[in-house]
């Protein structure tokens, strides 16, 4: 119910639309703006120069009968599934480590977190010299220390996506931090009752840390399958989508179609597909999250 | 709030205003300002920079302005510039749309009747005909020829000495220079120095791209006319003699990895091209490509020299030719103060400027004589060879089909992706050219709806 508002408060009220209106206006015209736009496009036949062009549902039909669209899907979805749950078990893992009462913590924390601050473009041409499979260090330790001939990586269509998400533990000392956050959360005394319960290490990790880390994960594998389905610059720089289409990631397929192929109506499908993909994979998540995050706030569930 | 009192103040503060901008407009009216869509190449930035200057100072009327922006971003710039109707006064094909793309979309200006009216002062004859041809779509000069460049064999002459070999030839009709021999002199290049079972110099690296070798093999991947600018309908790869000129072209670019073992493969030369242009890395002996290899200063400690390309069969040479045509938007402002901006960047002085900074050659036929005095400072030939080299590279030539053939780019990249497989070894020759006709088929019928409307 609407109450008669205060001059005063009437004012702040002018006030907070007046401080406001940049980011509105920004968010309008910068970020609402293109995305309708787009979605306009879809339906047309485009090629920025020349006026659009409505073509009604032809680029939604052409896209499930492009072999490079399921391609792309493929290629995205591997490395999600793979690099996602990898990445997480690691930086838990190493965030548990880092969590330890040991000499020298800090260092080590600054080091796992500091390969995380380089930019994208330079850690794609350091990769590709480690995974050049001829002369990159990573086939030569391979050489050394096991006696495996090292495949050739960034050069071979069945371990190009492998060598990436090889890549992709780089990036997660972020992660790393928001654990060790998390894990300074958990109240010592939890573990004191089950160590007085008789629980080892192993059962105080399973019934007390995941527990109550689930929130955090829960976030962290929300973001990182979003991340994952917008995979671009490793792809762009190192690979451009090749050997023979086998590091075609989704989003450096819509990058195509719209920035060297001009086919904007295209690329404006396919990024709603893209869009509609997402939303569907994070409300899955969200509807399953009732049953493996526990809040603590909530009693029952 | 607004008072009575204050009104003469305003009024007289508005009245400054308009007249003021209404001035200054007409100031700024006396003198066109033109843009000018260049690409952050460090070699020719700088050219185009004292280009600029030296227009601008002889030209008050004029005011020229480069707008650089890098390589991978040339094209969507210029695209998003015409979209928002402020496109760059001239433009050319540094990216991957040609002048065709252009023209087919009608964005370029066409320069029939300046050519016409101003034939003297730019003496269109002083141009190579093939330069000439390389700006022309459906018989209208779209562009006048800035920057060019010619295939030929490149060579490290220290490599051939040390080897004890005869240079290459540099006669285009030399019966003797075939594929075979240059595959023989290359397997003398090849070599292993340091004895660690591992080859540390090449003989060839043929970068020529797949239509090239077609070509060279006596076939051809695109129809006559759609050199001319009509979007190709289907590769003419249905037609046998193209088809087995391709497969065999293949075949013989395939063999050098994996039988003869004289070039390097994809993961060597992605290493030798890190370490800087293959050529001048003193990795390879011989490299076909366009003259980009010897541009910019060549290491001093190799000798280096240039040949024409041998026959891959009988009686057919046609090497490509890259010719890049200074365009200007159609729906310019300033379409005559951009003319004239052309015609000064493609007159003999600017290009004798272009020559001695960045030793590229000239489109124009008059200015060879300047371009073989430049590169005969460091290369082994002497300069009746040079002129043998150079009136051959324009004599069997034709345009780059990047630049003459519609959504290029697009058919490219399948290709490219297509045959992958073959340069790592994983594929037969035929598999792949199977698979890419029809790749890149469906990529033509896409491209054909992008103009049918």
């Amino acid at each position: 119910m609407r109450t008669k508002m205060s001059p005063m408060t009437k004012r702040e009220e002018r006030y907070f639309y007046l401080f406001i209106s940049p980011w509105i206006l920004g968010f309008l015209i910068f970020i609402a703006g293109p995305i309708i736009a787009s979605l306009y496009f879809s339906f047309c036949n485009y090629d920025v120069v020349t006026p659009p062009i409505w073509v009604g549902l032809q680029n939604y039909k052409r896209l499930f009968l492009d072999p490079l669209f399921w391609q792309a899907l493929k290629v995205t979805s591997y490395y999600s599934l793979l690099s996602v749950p990898l990445g997480i078990i690691l930086s838990l893992v190493i965030a548990i480590l880092l969590n330890q009462k040991i000499r020298g913590l800090v260092w080590f924390r600054t080091i796992y977190y500091i390969p995380s601050v380089i930019s994208g473009v330079a850690v794609s041409l350091l990769w590709m010299w480690i995974f050049n499979p001829e002369f990159g260090i990573l086939n030569f330790l391979l050489w050394r220390l096991f006696r495996i001939h090292g495949p050739a990586w960034l050069m071979s269509e069945e371990w190009v996506i492998p060598a990436l998400i090889i890549m992709s533990f780089w990036g997660i000392g972020g992660d790393i931090v928001i654990y060790l956050a998390g894990l300074q959360g958990i109240p010592t005394e939890l573990y004191e009752a089950a160590e007085i319960d008789g629980a080892n290490s192993f059962k105080k990790f399973l019934n007390i840390t995941i527990p109550m880390m689930s929130p955090i994960l829960l976030f962290t594998l929300v973001m990182g399958i979003i991340g994952s389905f917008q995979v671009f610059t490793q792809a762009y720089v190192m690979t451009r989508g090749g050997p023979h289409y086998a590091s075609l990631f989704y989003v450096l397929y819509i990058y195509q179609n719209a920035f060297q192929f001009f086919s904007m109506g295209y690329a404006s499908a396919l990024s709603w597909i893209l869009f509609v993909i997402i939303l569907l994979l994070t409300l899955l998540i969200f509807k399953s999250s009732p049953l493996w995050v526990y809040y603590e706030s909530t009693r029952e569930r | 709030m607004f008072r009575f009192k204050s009104f003469p103040v305003w009024a007289v503060l508005l009245v400054l205003f308009f007249t003021l901008s209404v001035g200054s407009s007409f100031v700024y009216a006396q003198k066109a300002t033109i843009t000018i869509l260049w690409r952050d190449d460090p070699d020719e930035v700088p050219v185009l920079d004292e280009l600029i200057a030296n227009f601008n100072k002889t030209h008050p009327k004029i005011e020229v302005k480069a707008i650089i922006v890098p390589y991978e971003e040339y094209d969507p710039k210029l695209f998003s510039m015409w979209a928002a109707g402020t496109p760059p006064d001239i433009f050319w094909c540094a990216a991957e749309s040609g002048y065709v793309d252009h023209a087919i979309r009608d964005m370029n200006f066409t320069l029939n009747s300046f050519i016409t009216r101003d034939k003297k002062s730019i003496d269109i004859n002083d141009f190579y005909p093939a330069a000439i041809e390389g700006a022309t779509f459906r018989g209208d000069i779209k562009g006048l020829p800035f920057a060019q460049a010619y295939t030929a064999v490149f060579y490290n002459a220290t490599l051939f000495d040390n080897a004890g070999i005869k240079y290459p030839t540099t006669s285009w009709t030399d019966k003797t220079w075939t594929w075979d021999k240059m595959v023989e002199i290359a397997k003398k290049l090849t070599k292993d120095i340091n004895g660690d079972g591992r080859i540390d110099q090449y003989g060839l690296l043929d970068t020529r791209d797949l239509f090239e070798i077609a070509w060279a093999w006596g076939g051809d991947m695109f129809d006559a006319d759609v050199y001319k600018g009509y979007p190709p309908k289907r590769l003419a790869l249905d037609k046998v003699k193209n088809y087995n000129a391709l497969l065999k072209a293949l075949q013989e670019r395939a063999d050098l990895l994996y039988k003869h073992k004289v070039s390097p493969t994809p993961a060597t030369l992605q290493v030798i091209e890190q370490m800087g242009p293959p050529l001048k890395t003193g990795k390879v002996g011989m490299v076909i490509s366009g003259d980009w290899s010897i541009w910019g200063a060549m290491p001093k400690n190799y000798k280096w020299g240039i040949a024409a390309v041998p026959y891959s069969v009988p009686n057919v040479k046609k090497v490509c030719l890259y010719t890049d045509p200074l365009e200007i938007a159609r729906t310019s402002k300033y379409i005559n103060e951009a003319w004239e901006f052309v015609k000064y960047l493609a007159s003999p002085s600017s290009q004798k400027i272009l020559i001695e900074k960045t030793s590229r050659i000239s489109s124009r036929q008059s200015l060879r004589k300047d371009y073989i005095e430049k590169i005969s400072s460091f290369l082994v030939n002497s300069k009746k060879e040079l002129e043998e080299v150079l009136s051959g590279a324009f004599k069997y030539c034709q345009e780059d089909a990047e630049h003459t053939v519609f959504g290029f780019y697009q058919l490219q990249s399948v290709w490219t992706s297509e045959t992958d497989p073959l340069w790592l070894g994983k594929k037969q020759p035929k598999e792949v050219l199977d698979t890419l006709i029809e790749k890149v088929n469906q990529a033509i019928a896409e491209n054909l709806k992008k103009v049918s409307k």
